[in-house]
């Protein structure tokens, strides 16, 4: 169920209800799970099954590893490994590969057909999660867990479970030693998290998303001008989107007393593709990093085979994205991008060198925004014919087209320019008023309250990420 | 104990104000930045409309004020006819009201102006004058404009009447969220009637009725919070393009026979979409296939603006749907596409009068005092 709709509100208010009454530990987690269950099953109870096996196989091959040594050992994380893959190809990318592989087999006379499989919501999220615990515990940095229930709550731990952000079992669970209760002070931050992502999604994103639908529905019939507001507007889109549904699973944790990671810190003022990934979608790019990335060799056997593992975790993060070819360009592009500031480092920095300090960091941020924005129209595309064309009129002189100023867009980007502006300068101290227990909280709380009834869009579409 | 009751006191009078001045200030923006809802009262003849001399600050689509006659429509003061007048009566949905362009942009009043210019070069010496009605009403449909021909003829006394088409006219005829609606009994058509508030809500016809006319916010949070309500709870299954069966033959029969006999001095004119998603050019709908055929029995004559539309985009790239803070090609007209019907009409018009047959003037100006 989305968040923003009035059934999970009244889901919510009942799994709070029921945390209050309830007396100890084990019957919190035991009633989280239930509530997880439920908020799972809501979207489809069949794959309540899938989860399920997920949490037990997931927990029992922990024990194995940990039990076992030597080439025992590596088999059981072997077996573990294909295991996780298997789930998630056969779900996510047994029709991509179909689809790839049909032009290759038609001339042979061969011919497969296409398979009729229900991708279970958030897959994508919880295999790497739980494929995080076991690799853990066989890299000795975890010990296996003792109780069942606390493990399936990390699976079925609702705030995160569809769309993150991305948690480590070793971050989780030992917060499940702390007694789980509501408090004053979590609940006035969870709900600070949970207003600002709802702001994010129903008063920007789901306004500017319109103007990126119909510019990329059909970019043949605009103009440059308008053709570039459709990319900042998914730009800003995808931002809000995602960073609203993280900043209200964040929020809905913090009130049930769990800290889950940051996600996104403001990436749109970064300088370079490297800062922008240690800004967008943190807990993915630390997992790529520390389960893709370094054990691909990372950065410790020199440089070109550095430029080969960032091209290749960026590019299985596109995969990762979803099953198209145009996600897997996306995360090559990124891949790409990231080698060459990478090579380039030493030259522009001996080129800048006498430069005012202003101008690479200007440039370098001009040059980042550039790339990712370009790159947005290649993850937005519904097919490289189709982000071909995008790009090839953004820059086109021609002024034939529709030629649209989209109003929705020109009011939230000085909206958004403002948030990072204030982010930079203050952080999150402006809504530390909202904490303190005042005439003042409770009227800014409802000024912020009915802003949202009255200028967030009414016709709330789904979340971008949930189709990862 | 006391001591809790008080802080408990104390908190929630303190959250009580706090709303109240929050919806004080969004009272304020609102009606500043957003919107001014209209007011609609009960007229015991045409039903729900706008209040006697309400006006509106319309920002849905584009951003224009609205003001209604003493009736409701969108119109100045009817005053009894002048001597050598002609009146032009103009029906239909909000695409006639065009709620969303300012008042001289609807094409109603393009088309007065245009003719009242054109009018000494036309060769209609008993006219001397051309007033030309708006009487569109939002989330109003054909069958309404059938079953009030008689209070409009009463109201407004027109001499010609252009009736809009627009693509699912026949459909939104019987729509049953409409005030009034067709239905097939068997195999006959029956109309049905059920007065009730258009495009209002409970709250706001309280709220009117206690002359709170500046109910801005609590409406709009009342509107907001029903739509929230209903808002999808997860996700589902792209829907496949539903293919709808047309409408029974009977009821489009009886609806433009209806339409033909209620108005015989008439022009139809047609309005088709433009879905800039699929190509800007706009394909023949099913709608003008149906009016050509059933046109030649009631001998009306049918503008279709197909055309004019494709040379326009043709012309200037801008679709004749869509506003400054919508996207293109959805919603309702904007100025080019009222300047566009305006246009077709004018034409059509102009040629009726060369011709002096009942397309336009030539005939009808028999009916000129």
């Amino acid at each position: 169920m989305y968040f923003t709709s009035p059934v999970f509100f009244a889901f919510l208010a009942l799994v709070l209800t029921g945390i209050a009454l309830l007396r100890s530990q084990p019957q919190k987690v035991l009633w989280l799970l239930a509530a997880g269950a439920f908020f799972y099953g809501y979207w489809d109870w069949r794959f309540l099954g899938l989860l399920s096996f997920v949490s037990v196989f997931e927990f029992w091959m922990a024990k194995r590893i940990s039990q076992s040594s030597g080439a025992r050992r590596r088999w059981w994380l072997a077996l573990y490994v294909a295991v996780n893959l298997s789930l998630l190809s056969y779900f996510k990318y047994v029709n991509f590969f179909i689809d790839s592989l049909s032009p290759l087999l038609a001339p042979h006379g061969i011919s497969i057909g296409t398979l009729d499989v229900i991708l279970p919501i958030g897959i994508s999220f919880f295999t790497f999660e739980a494929m995080s615990y076991a690799i853990d515990v066989y890299r000795g940095r975890l010990e296996p867990f003792d109780k069942w229930t606390h493990f399936a709550l990390f699976i079925f731990f609702f705030p995160r479970m569809i769309s993150g952000p991305i948690i480590r079992a070793s971050d989780f669970i030992p917060q499940l030693s702390r007694e789980i209760a509501l408090t004053r002070s979590n609940i006035v931050e969870g709900a600070t998290l949970f207003a600002t992502g709802l702001t994010k999604k129903l008063v920007i994103a789901d306004r500017v998303g319109a103007v990126a639908d119909v510019t990329f529905a059909n970019p043949a019939a605009y103009t440059a001008f308008s053709l570039w507001q459709g990319a900042v507007a998914y730009g800003i889109q995808i931002f809000c989107d995602f960073s609203g549904y993280s900043d209200m699973a964040i929020g809905i944790a913090k009130v049930l007393g769990f800290d889950l990671p940051e996600n996104f810190n403001m990436p749109y003022i970064s300088t370079s593709l490297t800062e922008f990934w240690r800004r967008w979608h943190i807990s993915l790019s630390t997992w790529l990093r520390d389960y893709l990335y370094v054990p691909l060799g990372g950065n410790r056997d020199g440089a070109w085979r550095t430029y080969r593992n960032l091209f290749l975790t960026m590019l299985l993060g596109g995969l990762w994205h979803g099953a198209a070819w145009t996600f897997v360009a996306w995360g090559a592009a990124h891949g790409l991008g990231l080698a060459i500031e990478r090579l380039t480092k030493d030259a522009r920095a001996s080129l800048w060198k006498a430069a005012p300090s202003w101008l690479p960091v200007g440039l370098g941020w001009l040059w980042t925004q550039l790339f990712v924005l370009l790159c947005w129209v290649l993850f937005r595309a519904q097919s490289f014919d189709q982000a071909a064309v995008y790009v090839a009129r953004m820059f086109s002189v021609s002024t034939v087209g529709i030629d649209w100023a989209f109003g929705p867009l020109w009011v939230v980007l000085p909206l958004v320019l403002a948030a990072h502006i204030v982010g930079v300068l203050w952080g999150a101290r402006p809504l530390g008023v909202l904490r303190v227990p005042s005439f003042r909280a409770r009227l800014l709380w409802s000024l912020w309250a009915l802003g949202i009834l009255y200028l967030g869009t009414s016709r709330a579409s789904g979340f971008i990420y949930f189709q990862f | 104990m006391a001591t809790q009751m008080k802080r408990f006191a104390t908190t929630f009078s303190q959250w009580l104000l706090a709303i109240l001045l929050a919806g004080v200030f969004w009272e304020g923006f609102l009606r500043v930045a957003v919107e001014i809802p209209v007011p609609y009262r009960h007229h015991p003849k045409l039903g729900w409309l706008p209040a006697p001399h309400a006006y509106g600050l319309y920002t849905h689509e584009g951003r224009s004020i609205t003001v209604y006659n003493e009736h409701g429509f969108r119109e100045g003061p009817i005053e009894p006819r002048k001597p050598g007048e002609f009146r032009i009566l103009c029906l239909g949905d909000s695409f006639v009201e065009g709620a969303q362009v300012n008042d001289d942009e609807t094409f109603p009043r393009r088309l007065e102006a245009a003719l009242s210019k054109r009018l000494p070069s036309l060769g209609t010496s008993s006219i001397r004058s051309v007033r030309v009605f708006n009487a569109g009403r939002g989330h109003s449909s054909l069958a309404a404009t059938l079953e009030l021909a008689a209070s409009y003829r009463e109201i407004f006394d027109p001499d010609f009447v252009v009736i809009l088409f627009r693509d699912g006219s026949f459909r939104s005829a019987r729509d049953r969220d409409k005030e009034i609606y067709l239905t097939m009994k068997g195999d006959h058509v029956a109309t049905k009637v059920k007065w009730r508030g258009v495009e209002t809500s409970k709250l706001k016809e309280v709220l009117l009725s206690h002359g709170l006319r500046s109910s801005a916010a609590l409406h709009y949070g009342y509107v907001r919070a029903v739509q929230i309500m209903s808002m999808p709870s997860k996700p589902t299954e792209a829907e496949a393009p539903r293919q709808r069966p047309p409408e029974p033959p009977e009821l489009v029969d009886h609806l433009l026979s209806g339409l033909a006999k209620a108005y015989p001095q008439a022009v139809w004119v047609h309005l088709p979409m433009q879905d800039v998603l699929t190509g800007p050019v706009v394909a023949a709908a099913s709608e003008e296939e149906v009016l050509l055929r059933e046109r030649a029995p009631q001998n009306i004559p049918v503008l279709f603006t197909r055309e004019h539309i494709n040379q326009s985009f043709a012309r200037n790239h801008r679709p004749i749907y869509g506003f400054w803070n919508t996207v293109p090609g959805y919603g309702h007209a904007n100025e080019e596409g009222h300047r566009l019907i305006a246009e077709a009409l004018v034409d059509f018009f102009s040629r009726g009068s060369r011709l002096g047959a009942r397309d336009g003037f030539g005939a009808s100006s028999a009916n000129t005092p």
